[in-house]
C-alpha cells in the first residue's frame, strides 16, 4: 500500500480527484456545469445517444406489440364492440333515413290519394333465375297484405302481390308475362293492356297491346293505370312510350313501354292494401282483373 | 510498437467501448427501463475494470466516464467523476490488498459503490434540501435502483474477467 501512495499513479489520481472536486464545488457554487467538459462529453455522446434512442424507440415499438399484447387484445375487443355499436347505429340510421324517404314518398302519395291504405315493405329477396325481376317483400298476411294488392313506388307501378305468406309476399312485376294491367295514354286517352314480353323484359321494357290502329299515341307519352276492373287504382304511372309498331295481325298497335319505376333495382315498395273501387280478387289464370275498357 | 503495447491499447479501447456502450444504454430513454427504474451501468463497469486492471486504470475510467454521466445527470457536475474515481481506486486497491478477485466480492464491491453513490446523492440532493416524503422515495426509487444495478454487475463481472483473460500476455498465461 505504501508503494501506491508513493507512486506517480497516486499523484495523478489525486490530481484528478482534486480537479473533480473543484469542478463539483464550482458547479455547486455557480449553479451551472463546467461548460467545456460538459459540452465535450455531450458532443462525444450525443450522436451515439441519438442512434441509440432511435433504435430503442424502434425496438421498443416493436416489442411493445408483444409486451402489451393482452392490453392491445382488450383494446381491440373494446374497439370492436364500439365498432359493432357504431355499425348498429349506422344500420339503424340508414333504415331510418330510408324509412324517412319512403314516408315522404308515402306522404306525397297519400296526399294525392287519400283513400289509399299503404303498407311500406322492403325487398328481401330476388330470384336470380327469374327473368321478369320478381321479388319477395318482408310483409305478409299478418300485415294485412293480400294477393293481387298493387305494389308501387313513388315513381309508379311496380307489380302485383302474387303469393302471400305470413310474413312475406311474392311480387310479380309488370315485366312479367303473366301480369296484365289495364292502362290508358294520358294524352290521347287511348286504352290498352300492359304486359310483359319475353324479349323486351331483358331490356326492362314491357309492351302495351290492343291500342286502336287509329290511335294518336306517340313516343314519350305517359301511360297510367285505367283503374277499370278494380285491381289497380286509377292513374298510377306505369311508364312512357318508347316506340310504337303495328300488331302482327295488322288490326291494332303495340307500343314498347319503359316503366316509370326502376324495377330491377327497387329496394323499397309500397303495397296498396286498399283503395276506393278495389275489387275482391285477381284472376291469376287469365292474368288480369279485366281492366280494359 | 511492441506486441504487448498493441495488445494493451486494444484491450483498453475495448473496455472504453464497452463502458461507453453501457453509458449509452444507461442514458437512452426507455432502454432497460423497468417500471421507471433504470440501472446504473457505468459504475459497475468501471469497478470491474478497476478490479481486473488495477486502481489506476479503474480510477481513470471512473473519472472520465463519471464526467460523461455528469453531462447526462441532474447531480452537481463533477459529482459522478469524483465519486467514480474514488470508488474505483478503492475497488482496485481492495482487490490487491483486502479481497480475493471472486465474482461475489466484485458484486459486493459494486453493490457497496452503488449504495454509497446513491446514499450520497440522496443525502446531498434530497435530505439537505428538506424535501417531504423522502423515506418512501428511497424505498421506491433509490433502493430498487441499487438492487437492479447490483444484479447488472454480474454480467459485467463475467465479461471483464473474460476480456482480461483474453488480453492477458501469453507469457503470464498458465
Amino acid at each position: 500500500m505504501q508503494k501506491f501512495f508513493k507512486s506517480w499513479y497516486f499523484k495523478v489520481l489525486c490530481a484528478l480527484a482534486i480537479f473533480a472536486a473543484a469542478i463539483m464545488i464550482r458547479a455547486a457554487a455557480s449553479g451551472s456545469a463546467e461548460v467545456f467538459l460538459s459540452q465535450a462529453a455531450s458532443v462525444i455522446s450525443q450522436p451515439f445517444l441519438k442512434i441509440s434512442s432511435s433504435v430503442t424507440n424502434s425496438v421498443g415499438d416493436f416489442l411493445n406489440r408483444f409486451a402489451n399484447a393482452e392490453e392491445n387484445y382488450l383494446r381491440v375487443q373494446e374497439l370492436e364492440e364500439e365498432l359493432r355499436l357504431a355499425n348498429e347505429k349506422l344500420v339503424d340510421y340508414e333504415q331510418k333515413k330510408r324509412e324517412n324517404e319512403q314516408f315522404r314518398e308515402f306522404l306525397g302519395l297519400k296526399e294525392t290519394n287519400p283513400d289509399y291504405d299503404f303498407e311500406p315493405a322492403t325487398v328481401i329477396g330476388r330470384d336470380s333465375t327469374n327473368r321478369f325481376y320478381s321479388f319477395t317483400i318482408d310483409k305478409g298476411s299478418i300485415h294485412g297484405v293480400e294477393a293481387a294488392d298493387p305494389v308501387i313506388t313513388a315513381d309508379g307501378l311496380v307489380g302485383i302481390v302474387w303469393e302471400v305468406g305470413l310474413t312475406y309476399s311474392h311480387v310479380r312485376t309488370i315485366l312479367d308475362i303473366s301480369v296484365e294491367v289495364g292502362v290508358y295514354d294520358i294524352s290521347t286517352r287511348d286504352s290498352g293492356i300492359v304486359t310483359g314480353d319475353i324479349t323486351l323484359s331483358a331490356s326492362e321494357f314491357c309492351k302495351l297491346k290492343y291500342l286502336p290502329k287509329e290511335s294518336g299515341i306517340a313516343s314519350g307519352n305517359l301511360i297510367v293505370t285505367s283503374g277499370i276492373g278494380g285491381v289497380f287504382p286509377k292513374d298510377l304511372p306505369v311508364g312512357n312510350v318508347k316506340s310504337i309498331e303495328v300488331d302482327s295481325s295488322g288490326l291494332s298497335l303495340t307500343a314498347v313501354i319503359s316503366p316509370s319505376a326502376d324495377i330491377e333495382n327497387v329496394t323499397d315498395v309500397l303495397v296498396i292494401k286498399y283503395f276506393n273501387g278495389q275489387s275482391t280478387g285477381y284472376n291469376k289464370s287469365s292474368g288480369e282483373g279485366g281492366e280494359t275498357e | 510498437m511492441t506486441k504487448l503495447l498493441r495488445r494493451k491499447i486494444i484491450k483498453f479501447l475495448t473496455y472504453a467501448l464497452i463502458v461507453f456502450f453501457a453509458y449509452i444504454i444507461q442514458t437512452t430513454p426507455g432502454l432497460f427501463d423497468f417500471y421507471g427504474i433504470k440501472p446504473l451501468l457505468v459504475l459497475p463497469a468501471c469497478i470491474c475494470i478497476a478490479v481486473y486492471e488495477g486502481e489506476f486504470a479503474g480510477g481513470l475510467f471512473g473519472f472520465f466516464f463519471g464526467l460523461f454521466c455528469d453531462s447526462a445527470s441532474e447531480t452537481v457536475f463533477g459529482f459522478n467523476a469524483f465519486v467514480f474515481l474514488v470508488f474505483c481506486v478503492f475497488a482496485g486497491l481492495a482487490t490487491i490488498y483486502i479481497f480475493r478477485r471472486s465474482t461475489m466480492n466484485i458484486m459486493l464491491l459494486c453493490f457497496g459503490a452503488v449504495f454509497l453513490r446513491s446514499a450520497l446523492e440522496y443525502f446531498f440532493g434530497f435530505i439537505l434540501y428538506g424535501y417531504e416524503n423522502l423515506v418512501p422515495f428511497f424505498y421506491t426509487e433509490i433502493a430498487p435502483q441499487i438492487v437492479f444495478t447490483s444484479i447488472f454487475s454480474f454480467p459485467f463481472c463475467i465479461l471483464f474477467r473474460w476480456l482480461h483473460k483474453k488480453f492477458e500476455p501469453e507469457t503470464t498465461k498458465e
